[in-house]
């Protein structure tokens, strides 16, 4: 168990810094980059309580701001994915909420891939929609910033696939 | 409803750093974050400039060419020069110049800053100009003990005044955050007559820049019903892969400011 909690850590920090050091100097067609970062929203342990869920939210995007130097952009988002992540896995991969407490993404059997994808995409767009709407801050550029966003998430999706698909236990390889 | 509050004032904070963030080249600047993070984005530039020695190289060579053409300076000569080498010999006006080199450039964002590796120490001061051989770059914001922030002209604040080289229209030149290679120039009243591929500089009226830095050449127009066009510029320079700037102050600035500003508190 602790082996498992100290691998979790180290692939969370490798994530961290690969986002920092290498993915932010990424701009594909000078424009989108892709926010992998999110993933580890998305796998932070379902048995946390929520208070702590928040925090530790709002750290990892604190983190990020600090070395992007983007003020609390990925705070907020961060912040808001974590809030509502538990509430769309109950929801709309219908996971009891009994349940919820064992629940990892990458070991479930009882949800299809595709179904936790959807989720991942969703959360992933809110984290975006709110990134590059702060980061706009006014109406008359919303609607560039809201593009940016829908496709930042296609891209940040497949990133993350692809390093699911690298770090997801041997046994089942899916989100 | 606990978890709701907590994520209230979470939020809030956040939505705190991010207003901190309009003035974020303050904070970064001045953090001990900001430091660690300079020193080790120092280095790893240090990495990426080997790969563009051969560019870089080439064209400080060319500038060098251009520099020894000007001392030997006589009126043939100047009319190959390039301009603002040109404005700055025939006029007299004193500039200096301070070279840096850039520590972190962004230009994805809506508002970009580009910091450089000369502070404070070096003399470097609140409004002067950035420049590369030919361009403008943008404007210093901040500065730090030895660092300090230029704000792009990719940035959705920045205002520069510029006019056409082969005629005197001027109009300003801002960005809408859309296209890191375009800018749209506006206020050029209507009864100027401008062509695709015309060359658009920085105008006199500015206090800050010096007269005659490229900005970009014309890619296209339109003529709406209002008295101004609608023009975009192609820019002359790639923001994304500038590497060697020049700081430079325009010595009479603050007299200049001061007689600009003259007569306003009337009106």
């Amino acid at each position: 168990m602790e082996r498992k909690i100290g691998k979790a850590i180290v692939v969370g920090v490798m994530i961290m810094v690969l986002q920092i050091a290498v993915l932010d100097n990424i701009a594909i067609w000078g424009y989108a980059t892709p926010y992998i970062y999110v993933l580890l929203l998305f796998l932070l342990p379902y048995s946390t309580s929520m208070g702590w869920l928040l925090l530790e939210g709002f750290l990892i995007g604190l983190v990020i701001d600090v070395f992007l130097s983007t003020g609390g952009l990925n705070a907020m988002a961060c912040t808001l994915v974590v809030y509502v992540r538990n509430h769309l896995v109950t929801h709309l991969l219908g996971v009891p909420e009994k349940e919820l407490d064992t629940f990892s993404p990458l070991l479930s059997t009882d949800v299809k891939p595709v179904a936790m994808m959807v989720v991942f995409m969703l959360l992933v767009l809110m984290h975006h929609i709110v990134l590059y709407s702060m980061e706009a801050m006014s109406i008359y550029l919303l609607p560039g910033a809201l593009l940016h966003a829908v496709i930042n998430t296609v891209i940040t999706s497949v990133c993350s696939i692809i390093v699911v698909v690298l770090i997801a236990p041997n046994k089942r390889r899916r989100l | 409803m606990r978890f709701l509050l907590l994520f209230l004032l979470l939020e809030t904070v956040g939505f705190a750093l991010v207003v901190g963030q309009y003035r974020y080249h303050h904070s970064v600047l001045h953090s001990v974050a900001g430091d660690m993070f300079y020193s080790i984005s120092s280095t790893l530039n240090g990495w990426t400039r080997f790969f563009s020695l051969t560019s870089e190289n080439e064209r400080l060579m060319r500038e060098n060419a251009q520099l020894r053409e000007l001392m030997s300076v006589d009126d043939k000569h100047d009319e190959l020069l390039i301009p603002y080498v040109k404005t700055t010999t025939n006029s007299g006006v004193p500039y200096s110049y301070i070279p840096a080199r850039v520590v972190k450039n962004s230009t994805r964002m809506l508002k970009n800053y580009i910091v450089l590796n000369r502070g404070a120490k070096d003399g470097v001061k609140v409004d002067d100009a950035v420049v590369t051989d030919s361009s403008v770059v943008g404007m210093i914001v901040d500065v730090s003990q030895h660092f300090s922030v230029c704000r792009s002209i990719l940035h959705t604040d920045s205002y520069v005044s510029a006019r056409f080289m082969g005629n005197d229209y001027h109009g300003s030149v801002v960005w809408n955050g859309k296209d890191r290679e375009r800018v749209a120039m506006q206020d050029v009243s209507r009864v100027a007559s401008i062509a695709v591929g015309d060359t658009v500089i920085t105008d006199s009226r500015s206090s800050l820049l010096p007269e005659g830095l490229m900005v970009g050449t014309v890619e296209s127009f339109s003529v709406p019903e209002s008295d101004f066009y609608d023009i975009t510029l192609r820019l002359n320079e790639d923001y994304e892969a500038i590497h060697n700037v020049y700081i430079i102050r325009y010595a009479h600035r603050d007299e200049l400011k001061q007689m600009l500003e003259y007569g306003k508190e009337d009106r």
